[in-house]
Order: structure tokens, then C-alpha cells, then sequence
């Protein structure tokens, strides 16, 4: 008399089930099974590495480890040659820009190859960058950590390899101003920079730097373009190129009624810059008054070095020529080149 | 050698930068420009980031449509520029920092420097990130406690940004922080103001800050509600306390915009109180943080140490300091309430009126409660002045309904919107009302004593505002059951036998007034004081000097007395005080009858001592004299000296006390201006206590008692153990061979039982 089917498998279900060691455990009786075949897999599309990858690297110039920010930088001067024409530059130099005042020697040094580097690639595009450039650069020469005010004229060098134009007429007096400060000439007040004081006499080196910058700055922004590009054609650089197109008809009359060969030619004007107005009768120096006005022509940028600037970078550059050394030679070049220019 | 000393030390972070040049401002200087320049070229790549910020945001929102390649290029930018501002802002607020800590060492240089602060914030502020802001905030108030600018430029400053933030495009924009800045802006334009008025008041400035709030008033929109946010907080800290801040107020109460013209009226209703809270919430502070006291005695009792000395010498002085700055305050403050101090409080309560209440039928834009609140400080306005507003009473019936939510403020209100200057004709009709609506058999005890009371309270403000019948029913209701309505009907009654009896019925009248009206009649109309009825617009203006009548009837008392004890012993006094003034001409000492009384008035002696002796019986004759009476009696006999108003004063507060006991009869003059309670008009309701009130009450009733019941057998001190307790815990087999325990064996059973008795009731009497 054995008991149904039914009764039996009713009787299973109150049943418990033993677990053992080492054997798999049932599977619940509401499992689904999903497993399936099939002949061949198709995929729509595969991934592979585009040029936006490099974009996402943007925020890593920002990273924290030195060594990130570094390889990120020469990560981008080697893929510098693909992206020069692309819109990925102008964030890529907004990014990279203010790393100017990075604090480890490092990154700087990579970020002057960069901009080395594109500055050979394309001019175009450190010339439309100009200003933020030389806006950081400014800050690093009166940053509180001497070594980065070391750095920034290192920085200008190379900016003003590739276009010093721009440079001279955007800020000429803030430049030359921020140059005789990282020197320790002491423009502003009566005694030295304690920090500048420190370091002159450590670092015979970085005066070197800071001198032969100098010149090259006096050189740019006082002599005329045309007389340059003369000199120019001898070396026959190939940045240069492009300023002799219209270094060729400078003495045309009709010159001021055409369409100016530089950007923003009327950018003094100030119509569309944010600034801060402040009251003309509290003007804290006479040196800021039309500062931007100065900076234009050749002239006037001319007549402000000598007023200001000349008599103290002379007694200077004496002093140092006394020293000898390697900076005696960049003070010696810069000598001869004030004689040549100021008679 | 010094320079080189100097130069050892080379500062190469912002703070140990600023320790150096605070020091030493003039051999840091080159530091400090290097410094200055950076936060030059700083703030102008802020500036150059800012407007790429803005421009590609822009550029985003234009180009949404566009495409999905071009908005992730836009994105890219903005991602960029974002970061790059981020970077900065942190130097450039160290900067800031620096600067405006150090820029009064250097003025010349930063003649631009708090000028340029203040357009980054006002022009930029939209771009500048929160830290930024609140930095500069920050350290432009630095700048104003150091003095470089002035608090009217900061406080030029301050307001248009507060109004930029509580408008409603700003504050909705991203990362904005609208809250939060408005919340630093207020506090500091109230610290401010506290700070500049702390000494004396600086009435340039409050003059300019509330001409700035006059015209932010002038404005349709609603940014005036922060000035009479300012204004009602200046107010309750006593800062602003004159009739200009009034002014300001009153602008803001008849305000087109709901809000602001609430926060109007609500400074009128509360914010007396509101300020005399304040006050004696500091005194109170005061008065238990430092005890001198006790601190002396705890220096005499304890080890006498350097520290403590000290340390009494610190509490000493700032309580010296905190008494020195009470007195001040004091003397600054002066107590008029707002309602006072209006300048046309008829022409106020009039555009209130008109433009809030009364009128067109859009005037909607108030709650019910909020309309209640406009009613309650127009009543208040009008009794406390005794204006004429005559809508304002057709205005209440319509709400004067038991129905009607919060009836008895609206109730509170009319009565206190009653004087006798009013018209009886009007207040008839509002009297009428309410006795219809309120006052009859089918409404509930509570409504009729309402209303009741109501009509008391209208009456004593307006004795004529009622008709005589409608008095004589309504006085009936002192037999109702129910006690409220009882005691309503009978307030009615004692204040009509007081002021007009002949409105009452001969017998109600009660056996003075009767007596007084008799005595009237017998003598002819001619003597009396009062008119047999009452009139409106009969003169009550105040004649003499308060309480007068009150030292003439002390004097009395006390003259008699001493002066026969000073004609006894014969005592010769010189009252000085009396005297400086009419005989130090003749320049001759002169002896006085020094009874108390005697003091020298213009007149001659002879002539004084006459009024005297008439003053004297009539003293003897009347034990109570009338006001004018007594002004009669002294006033025009003598001068009034320091001493007699002290003693005025005195009695004055003590016949007070006695009108608050109930047991003198309120005087007129000075009901119009106390606040009707709305809560006291229903009177006293007694319902069933619930279980919790019932034990709460019991427990009031405990509090500081000690607990009842036995203390039998409890011992609260320590002590040792007791011979009994000893011996009840003895070991027992050292016990078992005693005569004490064998014997109980040889014990007789009734001798047992007598012991087990003895026990078990002794048990039960210790509660065991």
C-alpha cells in the first residue's frame, strides 16, 4: 500500500534538506534559468581611444602630486603637433597658464617647454594668449616665494621669443617695472626686498637670466621693428616670417586709415575690459597714469624708459660689469645696447 | 647691520609677512608693495576670468540650441575658466586679508585699495564666489573699525548689496549664497549702527542711514522691508529712540505692499515692549553675573593668593565699568513709546484708515488676524490721542458678531477706540450692536458677559455713548445666574453710580449717590459742581496739579498732630529749603513758626498764617476734599517745594496700589492710554478641571513643602549600629545557651502567646 504520487510530493516539500560540506546548496525552487546559446555574438560598436581623451586629462594639471602635473605637461607637448589647430588649445592654456606660479621647479620647467614648443608650432596661438600670459607672468615676479619670482623671467624669455610685439605693447611698463623688482633695483621704495637681497648675491645665475631678458625686453620695445627685422633676416628665423609682411609697407601714409595688423588695436581704450575705476585725483603713482596709452607706440615707450628707468638701470649695470663673471658679460651686452639706443 | 638682521628673517608666507610689517611698516615696505602689485595683477586676471565666465556662460545659454558638439566645447571652457577662478580666489582673499590689515601703515600707496574693494562688490558681485564676498566683507568692516573709511561709505556700501540679494533674480542664481550674505550684511549694518552710537549718539549718521531707509520706503517694491526690519531692531536696542525713527515707521505702515506695511504696524503694537524686555533682560544679565559681595567674603574666608586678589580687583572694575555705561544708557534712553513720539497722529491714523481698512473692496490683501492687528493700533492710536476717525466705528459692526473669530480683540479694539470727544450718536450705534448681538438671554454665558463687559469698557471711556434704557435693561442682568454676566452687569452699575447716577434707576442708584442728588436739588443747581446731566463736549481738561488733593489731606492729618507737640516743646527750626528763595533778600536770618506746613510763599506773613487756620478747620470739619479744593488750598498759597512732590509722588503710587486692590475709583485721565486687555472681557469662566490640571495644581500647591507622613524609624543621618541592632544580628549559637533563649522553652503558653501577641502587633505598627 504505498501512498500517491501527489501525497508524496507533498510530503517532500515539508521535508529539510541536510546540508553538506563541500556540495553545493539547492538552488530555491523560484529560480530562473537564463542562460541561452547562440550562434555568433554581433557588437554595434567598439570603443577606442579618441582625441577628447586628451581633454579629460585637462583637470590633471591640477592634480595634487607634482609628478602627475609634470607628465601631464609633457604628456601634451607630444601630442602638441595633432591638437595645435584644434579648439582643445585655448582650454589646454588656461589650464596650463597658471601653473606658472606652481611651486616645484619641475612643472615650471616643463610648462616652459610647452610653451616653447607651441610657440614654435603655431605663434598665432601664444599671441592670442598674450595677455593671460603675461598677466601670470606679472604675478609670479612679485609672488612671495622667491623661487617662482626667479622663474617668471625665464618665462617672459620665452615669451618674448615668439612675440614680443604683442608683449611690449600690452605691458611694457608693467613688465619693465616687475623685471627691475625680481633684480632687486628696488623701484618702489627706499631699501632693497629683503628676499631680493638673499638671493643676489646666491645666485649669480638667475641674475644672468634676469639680465639678458632684460635686454632683449629693452631691445624689443625701444628699437624699431624695422631695424629689427633686418637684423632678423640675417638670422632668418622663421617666427619672424610672418612680421615682415607688414614690416614692408611701414612708411605708408595711408597706414593709420588701414585695418591695424595686430589684434585689439584699440584695446587702451578700454571698452570692453572690466576694470575698476578708480578717482583720478588719488592716482597712487605718476608711472600708472595712461600706463596703457604708454605702451602703444614706440615712441612714448621710448620716452618712458628714459625718464624713468634709465639713470638707475645704468648705475646698476656699472656695478655689475665691476663684478665680472658671467653676468658682467649680460651686463656688458646690456650696457652696449642702451648706448647704442639712448646716445 | 641691522638691515642685515632684518633680512635674516625672511617672511615667505602671507602671515608671518603681516606679524613683520606691523612690526616694522617702514622697513617692509618694499614687501609690502611686492604684495600690493600681486594683489594688483591678481585682481586683474580675476577680473579677465570673471568676464570669461560670464561670456561663456552666455555663450552656453545661446548656443543650448545650437548642438550637442558645440555645447560640450562650451562646457569645456567653462569647466576651465571655473577652475582657474577657484585657484585664485583662495590667494587673492589671503591677500585681501593682508592688505586691510596692514593699509593704514601705508595710506598713500592704498588710497585706491578700499575704493576698488567696494566696486568688485558692488558691480561684481554677481561673478565673485562666495569667499570672496564675504571677505571683502569682512575686512571692509576692518577697515571702518580702523578708521580708513567712514561708516556712512560703508553703510553706502551695505544697502545696495542687501537689496541686490533679496531681490528675487539674484538670489535664485547658482552658488549665490543669497541667504547667508544677507544674513552677514544685516549683522554688520547692526553692529555697525550699535558700535558708532555706543558713547553718544552719532546723529550724522543715523540721519543718513534713515535717510536711506526713507527712500528705500519711497519705492513701490518691497526692498523697504529691510529698513523697517533695521529701524524695528534699532528700536528695541534703544539705539534709535527719536520721532524721525517714528517717522520711518509710519512710513512703512501705510506702505502699499502687505508685508512691509504689517512690519509697520507690528513695530507699533509690540515694540515698546519688545525694548523694555531687552533692557531688563541686560539688567538681569547684570545683576547675577558678578556678585562683588561675595567675592570679598569668599577673599576673607579663603587663602589670600595673588590670583584671587586679582581677580577681584578684575570684577570691581568691570562692574564699575558696566554701572558707568548702565548710567549712560540710562540717561540716553529715553522712554517715550512710538505712539507717542508721532508727529501727526491724526493724519496717520487717517491714511491707515483709508488705505488699509476702509474703502474699495480690493482691499483684500490682509488676513483676518493681520486686519484684527491694523484695528488694534488705529483704537490705539485713537484713544491714546483722541483723534476723530469717524468710519472707523461703522467699520467695526460689521465685524462684531459672536461668530466672528477672535471676537473679543476685535471687541478689545472698539472699546479702546472710544473717547469722550467722539460724538455719542456714533458710539450709540456701536453700543446698540453689541448689546443686540451680544447681550440677551439665548446666547451663552460667556458672550453676554462678553459683550458686557465691552460696553463698560466703552462707557468708562464715553459716559454718554449709551441711551438710558438701554442702561436700565442691560443693568438688569446683575440678577443673571451666571456668575460672568453677574459681575459683568455690576461693573456697569458701579461705574454709572460713579459717573452719572441720574442715568440709573432710583433704586439702583445706591444710598451716596442718592444723597448727592437729593442734596443738589435741595440746594439749587447753581452750587454744584457737576451738572445734573451729563454733556457731551463739556470741558474735563486737567486743572491743577494731580494728586494735589491727596498732600492737602496728608498735610492735614500730620499738621494737627505735630503741631501740638512743636508749640509744646518750642523748638526753633530753620526750613532752609522754603526759605532761599524769598528771604535770603533781606539778607537777615529770620525765625519760623516751625510747624511743617509753614512755608514762604510771596505773600505776607500775616495772610499766611490766616490761611492757615482756616485750612485747619476746615481739616477738622471734612475728612475728604475734592481736587480742586485742595488746589484752592495750596496752590495759591504757597510754593510747592521739592520735598512736598516727592511726597505727592509717594502718596500718588500708593493710592495706586489702593485703586489696583479696588478700592478707590479710577481716574479719568489717564484710561485712555492703558491697553485693553481682550482676554479679560470674557471675565471669569470656570470650567471642569481635567486630571492633569487637577494634579498640577496639587502640586503647586507642594512645592517648597516637606513631604507629610511618618518619619518613625527612618534615619536620615549616619550613624552607627545600635545596641538593638547588635543584638539582632548576633551570632546565634553564641546566643543559644543564654537564659534569655533557654528560657523562652520553659515559657507557659499563655506567656507565649502573650509575647507573640505583642510582637505581631509591635510588627504591624512598625509597617512591616
Amino acid at each position: 500500500m504505498g501512498k500517491s504520487k501527489k501525497q508524496k510530493q507533498k510530503k517532500k516539500d515539508f521535508l529539510k534538506r541536510k546540508l553538506k560540506v563541500g556540495k553545493k546548496a539547492d538552488h530555491p525552487s523560484n529560480q530562473t534559468d537564463t542562460s541561452f546559446v547562440a550562434k555568433t555574438i554581433s557588437l554595434k560598436n567598439q570603443h577606442l581611444e579618441h582625441e577628447t581623451d586628451l581633454s579629460k586629462r585637462l583637470t590633471l594639471l591640477r592634480h595634487h602630486n607634482i609628478t602627475v602635473r609634470k607628465e601631464t605637461l609633457q604628456d601634451y607637448q607630444k601630442h602638441l603637433p595633432e591638437i595645435i589647430k584644434t579648439q582643445l588649445m585655448t582650454p589646454l592654456l588656461t589650464h596650463a597658464i597658471p601653473l606658472i606660479c606652481d611651486d616645484s621647479l619641475a612643472v615650471r620647467d616643463s610648462l616652459i617647454d610647452l610653451l616653447d614648443e607651441v610657440g614654435k608650432l603655431d605663434v598665432h596661438v601664444l599671441v592670442l594668449h598674450c595677455n593671460i600670459v603675461v598677466l601670470y607672468i606679472n604675478m609670479a615676479m612679485t609672488h612671495i616665494m622667491p623661487r617662482i619670482q626667479m622663474d617668471s623671467t625665464r618665462f617672459l624669455g620665452c615669451l618674448l621669443k615668439y612675440c614680443s610685439d604683442e608683449v611690449v605693447r600690452q605691458a611694457w611698463l608693467k613688465l619693465l617695472n616687475g623685471v627691475i623688482a625680481v633684480l632687486g633695483w628696488g623701484m618702489f621704495g627706499n631699501n632693497q626686498a629683503s628676499g631680493a637681497l638673499q638671493t643676489k648675491k646666491r645666485d649669480s645665475k638667475y641674475t644672468k637670466v634676469h639680465l639678458d631678458v632684460l635686454t632683449e625686453l629693452i631691445r624689443v620695445g625701444c628699437s624699431d621693428a624695422k631695424s629689427r627685422a633686418a637684423a632678423d633676416d640675417t638670422n632668418n628665423n622663421e617666427e619672424e616670417d610672418n612680421l615682415e609682411n607688414y614690416v614692408e609697407d611701414n612708411n605708408n601714409i595711408s597706414e593709420p586709415f588701414m585695418l591695424a595688423e595686430y589684434p585689439q588695436p584699440y584695446e587702451y581704450l578700454k571698452l570692453f575690459a572690466r576694470t575698476l575705476k578708480n578717482k583720478k585725483n588719488i592716482q597712487t603713482d605718476e608711472l600708472a597714469v595712461n600706463s596703457s596709452m604708454a605702451n602703444q607706440d614706440i615712441d612714448s615707450r621710448r620716452a618712458i624708459f628714459k625718464e624713468q628707468f634709465l639713470k638707475k638701470v645704468d648705475k646698476q649695470v656699472d656695478a655689475i660689469i665691476k663684478d665680472g663673471g658671467e653676468c658682467g658679460k649680460s651686463a656688458n651686452n646690456l650696457k652696449q645696447l642702451l648706448d647704442e639706443l639712448f646716445v | 647691520m641691522a638691515r642685515k638682521g632684518r633680512a635674516a628673517i625672511l617672511p615667505n608666507n602671507i602671515i608671518l609677512l603681516q606679524n613683520l610689517v606691523k612690526r616694522d611698516p617702514e622697513s617692509y615696505k618694499e614687501e609690502f608693495l611686492q604684495q600690493y602689485s600681486h594683489y594688483e595683477s591678481l585682481r586683474d586676471i580675476f577680473m579677465v576670468n570673471g568676464m570669461a565666465q560670464t561670456a561663456a556662460a552666455a555663450a552656453a545659454a545661446s548656443s543650448s540650441t545650437n548642438g550637442v558638439a558645440d555645447d560640450s566645447a562650451n562646457r569645456v571652457e567653462t569647466n576651465s575658466v571655473g577652475i582657474n577662478g577657484n585657484a585664485s580666489v583662495g590667494e587673492l582673499v589671503e591677500l585681501i586679508g593682508f592688505i586691510s590689515q596692514v593699509c593704514s601703515c601705508f595710506p598713500v600707496q592704498t588710497a585706491n585699495f578700499t575704493n576698488e574693494l567696494r566696486q568688485l562688490l558692488l558691480e561684481h558681485h554677481k561673478t565673485l564666489p562666495f569667499e570672496l564676498k564675504e571677505k571683502i566683507l569682512v575686512s571692509l568692516t576692518m577697515l571702518r573699525n580702523k578708521g580708513v573709511i567712514s561708516a556712512e561709505q560703508l553703510i553706502q556700501t551695505l544697502f545696495p548689496l542687501l537689496i541686490a540679494y533679496s531681490l528675487q533674480g539674484n538670489s535664485l542664481g547658482l552658488n549665490s549664497h543669497a541667504k547667508e550674505l544677507r544674513r552677514l550684511i544685516y549683522n554688520n549694518l547692526v553692529t555697525l549702527l550699535k558700535n558708532c552710537n555706543l558713547g553718544s549718539k552719532n546723529q550724522k549718521l543715523n540721519k543718513s542711514t534713515q535717510a536711506i531707509c526713507f527712500n528705500l520706503l519711497d519705492q513701490p517694491d518691497s526692498q523697504g522691508i529691510w529698513a523697517a526690519k533695521l529701524t524695528r531692531e534699532l528700536w528695541r536696542r534703544g539705539i534709535w529712540d527719536d520721532s524721525r525713527t517714528v517717522e520711518i515707521m509710519t512710513q512703512a505702515a501705510s506702505h502699499s505692499d502687505a508685508k512691509i506695511a504689517l512690519s509697520g504696524i507690528m513695530f507699533f503694537l509690540d515694540a515698546d515692549r519688545e525694548r523694555e524686555e531687552t533692557f531688563e533682560e541686560n539688567s538681569d544679565d547684570d545683576d547675577d553675573s558678578v556678585n562683588v559681595d561675595a567675592l570679598k567674603h569668599r577673599l576673607e574666608i579663603n587663602k589670600k593668593t595673588g590670583k584671587r586678589a586679582k581677580k577681584l580687583k578684575n570684577a570691581i572694575n568691570t562692574v564699575k565699568k558696566r554701572n558707568h555705561t548702565k548710567g549712560q544708557a540710562n540717561q540716553n534712553f529715553l522712554n517715550f513709546s512710538a505712539i507717542h513720539l508721532l508727529r501727526d497722529p491724526q493724519g496717520f491714523t487717517e491714511r491707515l484708515f483709508k488705505e488699509h481698512l476702509s474703502g474699495n473692496k480690493r482691499n483684500n490683501k490682509f488676513t483676518m488676524e493681520q486686519r484684527i492687528s491694523i484695528m488694534q493700533l488705529l483704537s490705539r492710536l485713537i484713544g491714546t490721542h483722541k483723534l476723530t476717525v469717524l468710519g472707523i466705528y461703522t467699520y467695526f459692526l460689521k465685524y462684531l458678531t459672536p461668530k466672528q473669530t477672535d471676537v473679543t480683540k476685535i471687541m478689545a479694539a472698539s472699546a479702546q477706540a472710544c473717547h469722550e470727544l467722539v460724538p455719542p450718536e456714533t458710539l450709540q450705534v456701536l453700543v446698540r450692536k453689541i448689546a443686540d448681538e451680544f447681550v440677551s438671554d439665548g446666547v451663552a454665558n460667556e458672550v453676554a458677559a462678553a459683550g458686557l463687559n465691552t460696553i463698560r469698557e466703552i462707557c468708562s471711556r464715553a459716559p454718554l455713548a449709551i441711551e438710558e434704557t438701554l442702561l436700565q435693561d442691560l443693568i438688569e442682568y446683575k440678577q443673571s445666574k451666571a456668575k460672568g454676566v453677574n459681575m459683568a452687569a455690576k461693573g456697569l452699575l458701579a461705574l454709572y453710580r460713579d459717573v452719572a447716577p441720574e442715568m440709573l434707576k432710583r433704586k439702583d442708584r445706591g444710598k451716596t449717590a442718592t444723597l448727592e442728588i437729593i442734596d443738589k436739588q435741595r440746594n439749587g443747581t447753581k452750587n454744584s459742581t457737576r451738572d445734573a446731566r451729563l454733556q457731551f463736549g463739556a470741558d474735563h481738561g486737567v486743572q491743577g496739579i494731580q494728586g494735589l488733593e491727596l498732600l492737602a489731606q496728608w498735610k492735614r492729618d500730620h499738621a494737627t498732630a505735630e503741631q501740638n507737640d512743636d508749640n509744646d516743646a518750642a523748638n526753633w527750626e530753620v526750613d532752609n529749603e522754603g526759605n532761599s528763595d524769598g528771604e535770603d533778600v533781606d539778607g537777615a536770618w529770620v525765625a519760623v513758626e516751625s510747624d511743617k506746613e509753614y512755608n514762604v510763599a510771596s505773600d505776607s506773613d500775616l495772610e499766611l498764617s490766616d490761611d492757615d487756620n482756616d485750612n485747619e478747620e476746615t481739616a477738622t470739619e471734612k475728612t475728604k476734599t475734592t481736587a480742586a479744593e485742595a488746589f484752592q488750598e495750596l496752590a495759591t498759597t504757597r510754593i510747592l517745594t521739592p520735598a512736598d512732590f516727592a511726597k505727592l509722588r509717594e502718596l500718588q503710587t500708593e493710592d495706586n496700589v489702593l485703586q489696583q486692590m479696588g478700592h478707590s475709583a479710577r481716574d479719568q485721565g489717564s484710561r485712555n492710554e492703558e491697553i485693553i486687555d481682550a482676554a479679560g472681557l470674557v471675565g471669569p469662566v470656570k470650567y471642569k478641571q481635567t486630571r492633569e490640571e487637577r494634579i498640577a495644581k496639587i502640586m503647586e500647591g507642594r512645592e517648597g513643602r516637606e513631604k507629610f507622613g511618618s518619619r518613625k524609624g527612618k534615619r536620615e543621618d549616619g550613624h552607627s549600629t545600635t545596641n538593638r541592632e547588635k543584638q539582632r544580628k548576633k551570632n546565634f549559637v553564641m546566643m543559644i545557651h543564654k537564659r534569655s533563649v533557654t528560657g523562652k522553652q520553659k515559657m507557659s503558653l499563655r506567656d507565649k502567646q502573650k509575647v507573640l501577641r505583642a510582637h505581631i502587633t509591635k510588627q504591624k505598627k512598625r509597617g512591616h
